[in-house]
């Protein structure tokens, strides 16, 4: 499942250089000295063994050269063999490559305080990087939060001012209701006004013909008249012609007189009589004709018509746009039946987001984490090599131990593209929601 | 009006939970901790819990064993919300008491279906 990708450059480097420890290194020197004494022993032994002190001569014979020449041997082979097999034997012990190079103590003095040097500040820089996560962890959650409030405010002032409008339409709709019936009345007022307009109209007719009816009665009782005041001169004619015979008749006619006499005071009555009657018609027929006048003019019969039927007309575009309004209401009504759920639906989603701020700061925790254990263990190293500790039993760096940390899958697959691991199958990762 | 208790160690977590929760109709408890949980259990019971798994002092799993012991608690729904993924803790969840295993983030109409289905008298 796992494939390494590369050797490490640590090992690689390992390989090419021996590097030893302070121990190793004295235990190293010990063993050499020791060869070295015993080289000298043997050479001395083999020297005096051969001396011919006799004759003081460095070189008295051929066993004295083979020693000169076993001694040369060891010296030049023995020892340089012993020494490529300590170091052979250090290197199969696989001792650590992260201590000291072989070399002259000068030399491995500057590796060391080299090493210090680059290595010292880590441990400080990885406690300020865990300070610096553990900042981002606090200002994403103080982010959040804010994030929650604001909308949470938000929401509020859009509820409130819902509120108003629902407040504003339910107000409209009381009226609505009152006007309602108040529509219905005036509908009926309509249809009343209209026929109150035809009626008059025929009533303002019938009127007419009435008042001409009487005027033309009022006429021809003025001829009447004519035929009385006609009747009372003849009467009057008569009477005088009986006044006449009368006086003619002398003493007998003198009765006679007195009648013709009345008869012709009753024509002059009768005919002023005909001719009052006849003034009191025509004053009649006047004031009729001056009264009526007004009410029996054609144009303004229709004027009022008209004037009446375009007060119905306007009240008819006022119930009309009173409708469209109402529907208005109605459509607004309903956007904000479905805006309201729109910004709850956004709401929530805003709310759900937040979540992310958990999810940073778990991971921000858990880098927090490892950066302290790096800390610790480059001082652990930096304290070994101050005091000559055995820093191979520091132990490596476990890097697949985070991966056990873990709690994310991105977690781990983040951990694992870094690594160099075979991708997981995503058939085996388990469901988002699982109900037992 | 259902009520449901949630507990999480995460403030921001809990005012997002709560958030959703009551505007979908609920009314909602919080705690910040196991203990607070317990704290609250003793009072009243809610008709539904969600917990966090990883919490300091008490986790998930221990709290769930603790809430089952309480009376009113033993039968009703317990789910628990967390960012953990593994099989392992979620087998572990069940044999505790769990009744489902959410991993985070949530979407509001995942965690109204899920609470919605859950529910007593569903």
């Amino acid at each position: 499942m796992r494939e390494s990708k590369q050797r490490p450059e640590s090992i690689r480097y390992q390989e090419r250089y021996l590097i030893l420890n302070r121990d190793q290194l004295v235990k190293g020197a010990i063993v050499i000295g020791f060869m070295f004494l015993a080289i000298w022993l043997v050479s001395n032994i083999v020297f005096f063994s051969y001396f011919d002190a006799s004759n003081y001569e460095l070189w008295p014979g051929t066993y004295l050269k083979l020693g000169a020449i076993l001694m040369v041997f060891v010296t030049l082979v023995l020892f340089p063999s012993a020494l490529y097999i300590y170091t052979v034997m250090l290197t199969r012990k696989n001792i650590g490559f992260e201590n000291l190079v072989v070399g002259k103590k000068e030399d491995m003095d500057v590796t060391v305080q080299s090493i210090h040097q680059a290595i010292d500040g880590i441990p400080v820089a990885c406690k300020v990087l865990t300070e610096q996560t553990q900042g981002i962890s606090r200002e994403t959650e103080s982010a959040a939060k804010e994030i929650v409030a604001n909308v949470t405010c938000l929401e509020r002032e859009v509820e409130k001012l819902s509120d108003h409008i629902m407040l504003a339409i339910e107000d409209s709709s009381s009226i609505k209701q009152e006007g309602e019936s108040k529509a219905v009345k005036i509908a009926q007022s309509l249809e009343n006004m209209s026929d109150f307009i035809d009626a008059r109209a025929k009533e303002l007719e019938q009127h007419k013909e009435r008042i001409m009816m009487v005027l033309e009665g009022a006429e021809s009782l003025s001829a009447m008249t004519g035929m009385v005041k006609n009747i009372a001169s003849q009467t009057n004619l008569l009477a005088l012609n009986a006044a006449i015979e009368a006086a003619r008749a002398g003493e007998y006619g003198r009765g006679f007189a007195v009648v013709a006499d009345e008869v012709r005071n009753l024509s002059s009555e009768s005919e002023k009589a005909a001719q009052e009657i006849e003034d009191g018609i025509n004053n009649l027929i006047t004031s009729i004709e001056m009264n009526m006048s007004l009410v029996l003019d054609d144009d303004r019969v229709e004027t009022e018509a008209r004037q009446l039927s375009e007060f119905s007309n306007q009240v008819k575009v006022v119930y009309k746009l009173y409708s469209r309004y109402d529907e208005l209401n109605s459509r607004l009504l309903k956007i904000l039946d479905e805006d309201s759920d729109r910004i709850r639906s956004s709401v929530m989603e805003t709310l759900a987001g937040v979540q992310f701020q958990d999810i940073t700061r778990q991971r921000l925790e858990q880098i927090q984490k490892w950066l302290d254990r790096i800390a610790e263990h480059l001082q652990e190293a930096l304290n070994s090599m101050s005091s000559s500790g055995d820093l191979a039993q520091l132990g490596d760096f476990q890097v697949n131990e985070m991966r056990g940390d873990y709690h994310m899958e991105s977690q781990r697959d983040a951990h694992d593209s870094i690594i160099g691991l075979v991708e997981r199958s995503s058939e085996n990762e388990s469901p988002k929601i699982e109900l037992f | 009006m259902k009520t449901i208790l949630i507990v999480d160690d995460s403030t921001t977590m809990l005012m997002s939970m709560e958030g959703i929760l009551k505007r979908a109709g609920f009314q909602v408890e919080t705690a910040t901790s196991g203990d607070a949980a317990l704290k609250k259990l003793s009072v009243s019971c809610p008709d539904l819990m969600i917990t966090d798994l990883n919490m300091p002092g008490m986790d998930g799993i221990t709290l769930i064993k603790e809430v089952r012991k309480v009376s009113g608690m033993r039968f009703k729904p317990v789910l628990m919300l967390t960012t953990e993924s593994q099989q392992a803790k979620r087998n572990e969840a069940k044999a505790a008491g769990a009744t489902g295993w959410l991993v985070k983030p949530l979407k509001p109409e995942e965690l109204l279906s899920v609470v919605q289905q859950v529910s007593p008298g569903n």
